[in-house]
């Protein structure tokens, strides 16, 4: 019914639509709402998280994007099992299904991740036009129980900085002193894992070494790094910090200096996770839309595409990301700098091992789960525990819904083509 | 696109802290106190009309307690995960509010006959009197400590104030039963003006009660402390 051309050009421009209105979406909401712990902490402004967020999450889109990207392409089911046609328009029901049910569940304000949408609704295409047996699912399984782990993870690793945060720092002798002479190590700690992010099995660090390095060099480089950042960030981490007249006024102080360094940490893990979700489905519906023996526009490599997809969450932040970070910033008023500190930390090192392993998770989940990480460890003063109840609801209703919209729309443009 | 275009699962998180309100709570009850320190001390030199206006103002400050009380009361749904106990939580505050409710019966029975206290008992009463309001300004710090500990994450240093605030509090209350013990006996034979004795009796019960109930707070939060 359509000639070639008008296929490819119908799919290009759906797909890059799909795509940029995803990626819009996760930084209006997603990105938006993980940066409302340092925004409600005062650790920076609105302005300057918009600015923060819109480079970091680019630069974690385009640098370890890629992993959690290929997951999505091509690890909930197999490729090779489906005809080019029915790849692009299976990729394209399936961004076109997450995007609804996201837009709708962002009306409601239902807690549900862009991550589940997407998964649910490539989920459905493989089931619609292969079959079960087409199914990736070792990797489909591997993908839902990190939705499971990851808040769970989060919630660790936050509960055990911020207890560490507790026996070193407050119950020291002299709590302002202290985080001054501790400061190097949490700067070091968030280098050494954004480093190792960068240098772990990574296209860049094979450019940069020429070849891939090993695991050790990797993390021997990463201590390097972190220890020299951690160490000459000291001055400025502590330049103009007084003690202050409240209680642990200073300490907070130096927190707050810190928490700019996690908000840049957050931005980065996120553009490393999230994007995948707005650029995975685009990827396997322009691919595909072209034929096989034809070479893509330089415009839809992978690289521009990861860009883009980091350019659109930065768009997202800047026009509606401050909306939502005004309103959660109230409402997390009582998350103080050494508290939003440790969720930052929990969180964004949890989203970026996730995207490290090609998981793609649910990363204001796994923030929602730092926080009670930080409230179990008594550092919190009254934390709603009925968002688990909601956030557990979300996970059961989004894939079918994301399933059965995308095989709706999947048989729908088949009788279309 | 409606004005609340967002998914909200960080906001939904966070609840608001019903330590707010035993802080204000605590704030007005040490208000309540002060006033009828003043009151008492006007009281006791004999000028019973200023008193009285101290009286009332205790009253009223009592009143605003209670309000502040029920509100934390009904919003403080079961599924909030506090850094305390939920049970023990109620109980501090149904200590605390106890406090004010004692401080409010001296604010109403005293006034009810205006007379000098007898010279025998004079030194004894006002001695009384400060070591009631010394183990309340000591409720006064223990509560202020608390919010340290709250936020500090229940960090030693502010622990061990808090337990030595405790041992001060038990002390002047220790000190406080011992005077009106003495105070009691006398007034028990007291057979002069029988009334006079009876409604003192019934106010040294009552100021008595103040250094109680500040010791059963310094008592739970020394026992919240430790708990996980």
């Amino acid at each position: 019914m359509f000639s070639s051309v008008t296929f490819q050009t119908a799919v290009l421009v759906t797909a890059l639509a799909g795509g940029l209105y995803m990626a819009w979406n996760i930084g209006a909401n997603d990105v938006a709402n993980s940066m409302s712990t340092a925004v409600g902490a005062k650790a920076i402004t609105y302005k300057q998280a918009i600015i923060i967020a819109s480079i970091l999450t680019v630069l974690g889109a385009v640098l370890v994007g890629e992993h959690v990207t290929a997951t999505v392409k091509g690890g909930i089911f197999d490729p090779t099992a489906f005809s080019r046609v029915e790849l692009a328009l299976g990729a394209l029901s399936a961004m076109i299904a997450a995007a609804l049910w996201v837009t709708i569940a962002t009306w409601k304000s239902l807690p549900i991740s862009t991550s589940h949408s997407i998964i649910g609704a490539m989920l459905g295409f493989g089931l619609v036009a292969g079959g079960p047996s087409m199914i990736g699912w070792g990797t489909l399984g591997r993908v839902v129980l990190s939705w499971v782990t990851s808040p769970i993870f989060g919630a660790i690793l936050s509960f055990t900085i911020f207890s560490i945060i507790v026996k070193i720092i407050f119950n020291s002798k002299d709590p302002f002193e202290t985080i001054k002479k501790t400061s190097p190590f949490f700067i070091g700690a968030t280098f050494f894992i954004i480093s190792l992010s960068l240098l772990y099995q990574t296209a860049l660090a094979a450019r940069l070494f020429g070849r891939y390095p090993t695991d050790f060099e990797a993390i021997a480089l990463s201590l390097v790094i972190g220890s020299i950042i951690g160490l000459m960030g000291k001055p400025l981490l502590i330049r103009g910090v007084v003690r202050g007249d409240e209680h642990f006024e200073g300490v907070e102080n130096v927190f707050r200096n810190l928490q700019i360094i996690t908000s840049c940490f957050v931005a980065f893990s996120h553009g490393a996770n999230d994007v995948a979700n707005a650029i995975g489905p685009l990827m396997l519906a322009v691919e595909n839309a072209f034929p096989a023996d034809s070479s893509l526009p330089f415009y839809l490599g992978g690289n521009y595409l990861l860009l883009m997809g980091g350019v659109g969450i930065a768009i997202g932040i800047s026009t509606w990301g401050y909306r939502v970070m005004k309103t959660v910033g109230f409402s997390v008023t009582k998350l103080t700098n050494s508290r939003g500190f440790s969720v930052d930390f929990g969180a964004a090192t949890t989203i970026l091992v996730a995207s490290k392993l090609g998981m793609p998770i649910s990363t204001s989940h796994t923030v929602v789960g730092a926080v009670i990480g930080v409230g179990l460890a008594r550092g919190l003063e009254a934390i709603d525990l009925s968002v688990i109840r909601r956030i557990v609801i979300s996970w059961i209703i989004t894939v079918p819904i994301a399933s059965i919209t995308c095989v709706a729309i999947y048989l729908g443009m088949n009788l279309m083509v | 696109m409606g004005a609340k275009f967002r998914r909200a699962s960080l906001e939904e998180t966070f609840f608001k802290s019903p330590f707010d309100g035993l802080c204000k709570h605590a704030e007005l009850t040490k208000l309540g106190i002060q006033e009828l320190k003043k009151g008492i001390k006007l009281y006791v030199d004999g000028e019973f009309g200023k008193a009285e206006e101290h009286f009332k103002k205790v009253s009223k400050i009592e009143h605003e307690a209670d309000r502040v009380k029920m509100n934390i009361w009904e919003n403080l749904p079961s599924f909030i995960f506090m850094p305390m106990r939920r049970e023990d939580f109620m109980k501090l505050l149904k200590e605390t509010d106890a406090l004010i409710d004692n401080a409010e019966n001296v604010s109403v029975l005293l006034p009810m006959r205006n007379e000098e206290i007898p010279e025998p008992i004079s030194d004894d009463f006002k001695q009384f009197a400060d070591k009631i309001f010394e183990a309340a300004k000591a409720y006064d710090l223990i509560m202020d400590t608390f919010t340290e500990v709250l936020s500090t994450s229940f960090s030693k240093p502010s622990k061990e104030k808090t337990r030595k605030l405790h041992e001060q509090i038990c002390q002047m209350e220790y000190e406080a039963d011992n005077i009106e013990s003495k105070i009691s006996r006398w007034l028990f034979n007291y057979d002069e003006v029988p009334l006079t004795a009876v409604h003192l009796l019934k106010v040294v019960d009552r100021m008595d009660a103040i250094a109680d109930h500040a010791e059963n707070v310094a008592d739970m939060l020394v026992s919240t402390l430790d708990k996980k």
